[in-house]
C-alpha cells in the first residue's frame, strides 16, 4: 500500500492488532513515516511497561465479604420490590368462616384473664428482633455487639491501639453511657474464626427487655 | 496476602461446561441471585484491579467495586445482548469512578483536577502488595518501578489515566473503550496517544532504558 491508510487502520497497525496481511500492506506505506513508526514504538513500550508491571486482574481482599454484601443489598431490594401478598375472592381460605367465632373467643379470653385480677404474662414481641451478623476480618479480633434504647456501641478488643497524636474526628465525638448500656444492653460477640453460624449460638447472646 | 494476576489482558476462556455470561446475565435478570453472584466471581478482579489503578486507595477501590455490581443489578433488567456483559459493567464502573471523582471535587465545575488523585502513601505492606518468589532486592526494584508507574499515571487527568488503563493494562479494543468511556474511537485514538506521550516524558528514564 503505498496510500496512506485510513486513521483507523494506521491506529490498529500501531497496536499490532492487525492480521498479517493487513499489517503487511499499511507497513509498506507506514515504515516510510517516522512520526507513526514512532507511535507505534511509543505504544508497544507503554504496553510492556504498564502490562507487565500493573495488574490487569487483583483478586479484591476480603472476597467473601465483598460478595456478601452485594448478595444482602440484592436481597433487601428484591424484598422491597417484592409485591404485598393479597388473597383474592376466588382463593379465600376454606377456614375463613371460622374467624369471627375465633376473635369472639379471644376476646372473651382476654377479658376472663384480666377480670380475675392475675397480672397478664409478658408476651412475647410479635416481631422477632434478628441478631446482627457479626465479621471481624483480622484474626485474633473480638467483636461484641451492644444495643440499648440509646446507643450502639461495636466494641472491638485485640486490634492496634490507637496513637496519642491520633485526633477523634467530631462526628465519633459521643459522651459516653455506660451505666445505661450496662443494665438494659443487648449484646453479641464474635471471634474471629468461629463463623456466622457460631457468632448466632454464642452463649454470651441475651436479650433483656 | 491478596494475590495479584500478571496475567495478558485478554479475557480468560470460559470452560466448555460452565455458562456463558450471556446465559448467567439471562438467569439473573430472571432473579436469579446465585447466577449474578457468579458473575460477580468472574469479574470483580478485573474490575477491582481498574478501578484500583484509578483511584489509588484500597478502600476506597472496594466500595466503588462494590457500587459498580450493586448498579449492575439495578440497571441488569435493561441490559441487552448486544454489548458484551463485562463492557457493560466497565462503563459502569468506569461511570462510578468518574462520579466519586467528581463528588470528591465538586467546586472545580465538573472540571476534573489531577490534584485530586495524588496519593498520600502507596503502602508497599498493603494487602494487595504481590507476594512473589523473588531476590528481596529484585522485589524492592519491582515495587520502586511500580510506584513509580503509578505516580506518573496520578499525573494524568482522569480520562487520559483510563484510556491507557483499559489499553495498555486491560487489553481492551478501541470499539470497547468508546463505548465504556462514551466517546467516539477517535477521541480514544487522540486521548491515547496524549496519555503515552506524557507518561514517555514522566517516565523517561524507562523509555530510554527499552
Amino acid at each position: 500500500m503505498n496510500t496512506k491508510p485510513d486513521e483507523e487502520l494506521l491506529a490498529l497497525w500501531v497496536e499490532d492488532e492487525l492480521d498479517e496481511a493487513s499489517a503487511a500492506s499499511v507497513e509498506e506505506w507506514a515504515i516510510s513515516q517516522p512520526e507513526w513508526v514512532e507511535l507505534r514504538e511509543q505504544a508497544r513500550w507503554s504496553k510492556s511497561l504498564l502490562g507487565s508491571n500493573l495488574p490487569a486482574e487483583e483478586e479484591v481482599p476480603h472476597a467473601e465479604f465483598f460478595n456478601a454484601r452485594i448478595s444482602r443489598e440484592i436481597r433487601i431490594e428484591q424484598e422491597r420490590s417484592a409485591p404485598a401478598a393479597s388473597v383474592s375472592k376466588g382463593q379465600r381460605m376454606p377456614w375463613a368462616w371460622l374467624m369471627p367465632a375465633t376473635a369472639a373467643a379471644g376476646i372473651a379470653l382476654g377479658f376472663m384473664l384480666g377480670h380475675d385480677g392475675s397480672p397478664a404474662q409478658d408476651l412475647a414481641p410479635a416481631t422477632v428482633s434478628l441478631s446482627p451478623v457479626l465479621y471481624t476480618p483480622e484474626k485474633g479480633v473480638d467483636a461484641e455487639y451492644v444495643a440499648s434504647n440509646d446507643a450502639t456501641v461495636i466494641l472491638l478488643a485485640g486490634v492496634d491501639a490507637i496513637p496519642d497524636d491520633w485526633e477523634i474526628p467530631e462526628t465519633a465525638m459521643l459522651e459516653p453511657e455506660p451505666s445505661r448500656m450496662a443494665d438494659n444492653g443487648e449484646r453479641h460477640r464474635h471471634r474471629h474464626g468461629w463463623g456466622q453460624d457460631n457468632a448466632k449460638q454464642s452463649d454470651n447472646s441475651r436479650a433483656r427487655h | 496476602m491478596n494475590k495479584r494476576v500478571r496475567s495478558a489482558s485478554k479475557e480468560s476462556q470460559e470452560a466448555d461446561n460452565e455458562p456463558s455470561d450471556e446465559e448467567l446475565v439471562s438467569q439473573a435478570q430472571a432473579g436469579d441471585a446465585s447466577a449474578y453472584d457468579e458473575l460477580v466471581n468472574r469479574h470483580r478482579g478485573r474490575i477491582y484491579a481498574m478501578i484500583r489503578q484509578m483511584v489509588k486507595n484500597d478502600a476506597d477501590a472496594w466500595d466503588l467495586s462494590q457500587e459498580a455490581f450493586i448498579k449492575a443489578w439495578r440497571a441488569l433488567p435493561r441490559f441487552e445482548a448486544k454489548a458484551q456483559f463485562s463492557t457493560w459493567l466497565y462503563r459502569i464502573a468506569h461511570n462510578s469512578v468518574y462520579d466519586w471523582a467528581r463528588r470528591k471535587r465538586p467546586e472545580s465545575g465538573g472540571e476534573l483536577n489531577d490534584e485530586i488523585f495524588r496519593s498520600e502513601n502507596i503502602d508497599p505492606a498493603s494487602l494487595t502488595t504481590p507476594s512473589h518468589d523473588q531476590r528481596p532486592d529484585e522485589a524492592l526494584k519491582t515495587e520502586e518501578l511500580r510506584i513509580k508507574i503509578e505516580a506518573a499515571l496520578e499525573k494524568l487527568t482522569p480520562q487520559h489515566r483510563q484510556v491507557v488503563v483499559l489499553k495498555d493494562v486491560q487489553g481492551m479494543a478501541y470499539k470497547d473503550i468508546a463505548d465504556i468511556m462514551d466517546c467516539s474511537i477517535g477521541t480514544v485514538m487522540s486521548r491515547l496517544h496524549y496519555a503515552r506521550q506524557k507518561l514517555q516524558t514522566l517516565l523517561k528514564d524507562e523509555y530510554e532504558a527499552r
